[in-house]
């Protein structure tokens, strides 16, 4: 008779002796990683030649660097503090010192170096920025509030009151934010470099630094730049000085600048007006203050000639430089009686309707010249195109290199990049401003040869002679 | 007085151009909100202006319509426009319209339909300007004509998809591990990465340096003619 | 025929702007579906985004105004398509006053398109006075800091897409659209300091001078014209405006070239004459 009980038993036993006996999975708990070279040099510093409340940390990489290792920066008001706050985790293959771009002379040894820059800031916000950016929110529901109530014809002194105190509160907050901000840039700050591997156990702790944010006040990057300025500088004065001594420096012929008199000419005899356009910038930009520059010696041939001015302005400061550059000129020509103050005058501060009016008023009177100086953008080639339909004698000079090539198709003679700058000097061929172009011209042999070093040197695989030359604003 | 009124203005410009050009050099937050309330005053200087450019222009349109200057009738369409949009500004800015696009306030309504498809007609014109100044200009007069007739047909046609197919309807071959003829992209590549972009550095270069000298002129005091004087 | 050639030689500009007129209106009508090729520094744009992890977060700034609407607003609707395809938050702007409206519209609609919700998907600040000023807020004192409204007045602090994306060095890649030197101030304020990805696209005219910021590694890639943005509508494989559009610019460059090589066979076979 067979033991059916026992057999039972028997299959149970088995099931339960069958994992007993099977070997042992791998344990949950890893094997460590081995390191061969710990990470060392640890340093925090306030981050040089910034402007913001950087703190840089930076340490010599361990040996292996892996994907699965990760390093941990914490950050602590107190070197005593638990350094639970992580600022900043990333893979040990990353986050290089030689990724930032500084020169050598400030960054020192960059290879094999992690570096890791913290903004206090962001890592201890202001507390009041919250309260803030609320407030702000608030004001401007209230200023919609009252447009609406305004619209609406319904009372809106309450909102009003409320814009008021909500305007008070804001001037407090900014002032206690900035006094927060300066006193959390003021502290030192503790750190702790901590390297992990992928289940999180440490493998390593650096040991406590400190650093404190510090305003700068030379960006030691920029030293050849500035160096580089002094001696333009320089360069300007002295062949400035020069030219006082020399006064027949050569210039080459400039077409477009000696057509300048046959325009004016030209105009003169057709008993038409010459148009002159200053371009679509405003005082701020050089290349409007070089076209006003061109007007002043334009308008003395124009008033010697007899001839009528008209400069259309798309800005209002603009216009008002111009009318006293257009009385000047006149006055020193001997003609103040033939100037007219509506010479210069306002149009529109619109791109595109600016230039409608302006091609509207040359089709109707049709000038003889037309001068377009300075700095163009879409309306270019529709002002360049409208005058050539007139039939005008056009001199363009622009230093917006995409709207050269639409003068030059469209205009008679073409200003191109220095020649436009060069121009005041050229036409009045006064030493000292033809000096200054002689100085340019130094500054341009003074690039060139940078170039050319600078080519030689990258392919010799010189970094540092890199660094004399490349640029780091 | 007149020395004060000369000298004033150049002691300025002078002490502005060397602080703002030192300011770049120093990464203070002093400096930084120096540069930062110079760019409100600007603002602020150019609202002002604004004024005198209105003035300006009721002055010189007045006098058109007195004396019935040709074309008169435009300054009475300028004045409407100036007073509509000033009017609808200052008292319903924000009554709102229902148009086929949804709620809009009078004066967006104002400036969508009217502003915007007159700036865009003028953009438009462009493209007629192009045809005829291109017509005229890119004539093989001299060997530069030339050259720049052959760049700019080359870069017209592979520009549009119409010259790909068109040139993709050649023969190539395979010489070396090079395509013979290379593509019309290939080439037009090759044109704007290398010629066109040491064209435009070399401009930019000149230029570049241009600005340096005459920003220096008129910090140092030797360019005075922009305030007016031409002594 | 040498009365056709002089004819040529002096052709009336209004007989060039009716040929330019035709060459313009008749494909759009009756469009050609020419194929497009795909330039690098377009695919460069489309590449980053398609390679940005799902819920990423990409900033469009918008800097335009409508007389560059036919080249722009096309690449801003075939980026935002791209982007919320794949399931990325986007953040617009601009610095251009005149453009709020185009850009408004075209995050809107298109948003509408695959149904994203305003706050958590997308978000769109406007305008505001400030320029590089405003960038610089952005990146340090945090973008709600900078806008604590957005364009419609509600508040951006609260708003769950910018819970986790605080300040610019938080999003994954910038997109700048510009019709003008804006690029420049998004560069030197933006991508240097705080170190983000940035792309482009621009106009026609000013694409060719874009190369040099390719080189210098300002922006990884861009789209230059209503070519970029109709390359970039084929990538998506959602033919739009732009690729209609290149139909009408296919057939009129071709029209110019025509015109200019007839306009130079006249002009040599009248100075033959005129030598004769």
């Amino acid at each position: 008779m067979r033991n059916y009980p026992a057999m039972i038993l028997l299959v149970i036993l088995l099931f339960l002796f069958i994992p007993i006996s099977l070997p042992a999975q791998e344990s949950v708990s890893p094997t460590p990683i081995a390191i061969a070279e710990t990470p060392s040099e640890f340093q925090a510093y306030d981050t040089p030649n910034d402007c913001l409340s950087n703190i840089s940390i930076s340490w010599k990489a361990m040996s292996p660097e892996s994907e699965s290792i990760q390093y941990v920066v914490s950050i602590d008001k107190s070197a005593d503090g638990k350094f639970e706050q992580e600022a900043d985790k990333f893979p040990s293959v990353y986050n290089w010192k030689s990724d930032k771009e500084w020169p050598f002379w400030v960054s020192g040894t960059k290879e094999g170096y992690h570096y890791v820059e913290l903004n206090i800031l962001q890592q201890f916000p202001p507390l009041t920025q919250a309260e803030l950016n609320k407030k702000k929110a608030e004001l401007q529901k209230v200023r919609s509030e009252i447009e609406k109530a305004k619209l609406d014809n319904k009372d809106y002194s309450e909102a009003n009151t409320k814009k008021l105190v909500l305007m008070d509160d804001l001037k407090i907050l900014e002032n206690k934010i900035s006094k927060e901000k300066a006193e959390i840039k003021a502290k030192t700050y503790y750190f702790k470099v901590t390297a992990v591997d992928k289940n999180n156990q440490v493998l390593f702790t650096s040991p406590v630094l400190s650093a404190q944010t510090q305003n700068n006040g030379f960006n030691q990057s920029l030293l050849i730049n500035f160096l580089a300025m002094i001696f333009l500088c320089a360069t300007v004065l002295w062949f400035i000085s020069h030219a006082k001594k020399n006064k027949n420096l050569f210039l080459r012929r400039i077409n477009g600048l000696d057509a300048v008199e046959e325009a004016v000419g030209r105009a003169t005899e057709m008993g038409r007006s010459i148009f002159y356009m200053t371009g679509i910038t405003d005082m701020s930009d050089i290349a409007c203050i070089c076209a006003t520059v061109i007007l002043g010696k334009i308008s003395e041939k124009v008033a010697q000639y007899d001839s009528q001015i008209k400069v259309p302005h798309r800005d209002p400061i603009v216009m008002t430089v111009c009318q006293e550059i257009i009385k000047e000129a006149y006055i020193k020509a001997g003609r103040p009686d033939a100037y007219k103050s509506d010479s210069s005058f306002y149009v529109t501060g619109d791109q595109f309707a600016y230039t409608a009016a302006v091609n509207g008023m040359m089709m109707r009177e049709k000038p003889a010249a037309s001068f377009l100086m300075g700095s163009y953008a879409a309306e270019a080639l529709l002002l360049a195109e409208c005058g050539a339909t007139t039939g005008a004698i056009q001199i363009a000079g622009s230093d917006s290199t995409d709207q050269l090539p639409f003068f030059i198709t469209t205009c008679d003679y073409t200003l191109i990049g220095e020649e436009f700058y060069a121009a005041s000097a050229y036409l009045s061929r006064e030493p000292v401003l033809v000096g200054t172009l002689k100085a340019q011209d130094f500054g341009k042999l003074f690039v060139l040869a940078a170039l050319v070093i600078g080519a030689v040197f990258s392919l010799a695989h010189m970094p540092w002679i890199i660094d004399i030359i490349k640029d780091f604003s | 007085m007149d020395q004060f009124k000369k000298l004033a203005p150049l002691i300025v410009a002078f002490v502005m151009g060397v602080f703002f050009g030192l300011q770049y050099y120093i990464p203070h937050p002093f400096t930084d909100d120096l540069l930062t309330g110079m760019s409100k005053w600007f603002i602020v200087i150019g609202g002002i202006a604004m004024g005198l450019g209105i003035v300006s222009l009721f002055y010189s349109h007045i006098y058109k319509i007195k004396r019935r200057a040709p074309a008169w009738g435009f300054s009475f369409v300028m004045f409407i426009a100036l007073f509509t949009m000033l009017g609808v500004g200052i008292y319903c800015a924000n009554a709102e319209v229902i148009t086929e696009t949804g709620k809009q306030t009078i004066y967006g309504w104002l400036y969508q339909s009217f502003m915007v498809p007159l700036q865009s007609t003028m953009f438009s014109i462009l493209a007629f300007y192009v045809a005829s100044a291109a017509f005229r200009a890119f004539r093989a007069k001299t060997k530069e004509a030339t050259l720049l007739l052959i760049a700019a047909i080359i870069v017209m046609f592979a520009r549009v998809p119409m010259g790909e197919a068109i040139y993709a309807q050649i023969p190539t071959f395979q010489v070396g591990g090079m395509t013979i003829p290379p593509t019309i992209g290939n080439i037009t590549g090759w044109i704007m990465k290398t010629i066109n972009m040491a064209a435009q550095g070399g401009i930019s270069l000149g230029i570049c340096l241009g600005v340096i000298a005459m920003s220096l002129k008129i910090i140092f005091g030797i360019e005075k003619s922009y305030m007016g004087s031409t002594k | 025929m040498s009365g056709f050639l002089k004819k040529m030689s002096d052709l009336d500009k209004r007989v060039i702007f009716v040929l330019i007129s035709l060459a313009v209106i008749i494909p759009l009508l009756y469009p050609l579906f020419i194929e497009i090729n795909v330039n690098p520094e377009v695919k460069a744009v489309y590449d980053t985004i398609e390679n940005l992890p799902n819920g990423s977060t990409v900033f469009l700034a918008m800097d335009f105004d409508p007389s560059s609407k036919p080249e722009l607003y096309p690449m801003a609707e075939a980026v935002l398509r791209h982007c919320f395809r794949k399931n990325h938050k986007v953040i617009g702007m601009t610095f251009w006053v005149t453009g709020v409206g185009l850009g408004e519209k075209a995050l809107t609609d298109i948003a509408k398109e695959y149904n994203k919700e305003y706050g958590t998907d997308y978000l769109y600040l406007g305008w505001k006075a400030g320029g590089y000023a405003l960038v610089i807020q952005m990146g340090e004192e945090g973008i709600a800091a900078a806008f604590p409204v957005d364009h419609y007045g509600r508040e951006t602090a609260s708003m769950p897409i910018l819970q986790k994306i605080t300040h610019l060095k938080n999003i994954d890649y910038l997109v700048e659209l510009a019709a003008g030197a804006s690029i420049g101030t998004w560069y030197y304020y933006g991508k240097m300091k705080y170190k983000f990805k940035m792309g482009g696209g621009c106009t026609g005219v000013m694409a060719a001078s874009w190369y040099n910021l390719l080189k210098i590694d300002w922006i990884n890639g861009f789209m230059g014209g209503l070519r970029g943005a109709a390359e970039y509508e084929k990538l998506i494989d959602k033919k739009s405006k732009a690729t209609r559009g290149m139909d009408a610019q296919s057939v009129s460059h071709m029209l110019i070239i025509a015109m200019i090589i007839l306009g130079n066979i006249a002009y040599f076979a009248n100075r033959a004459k005129g030598n004769k």
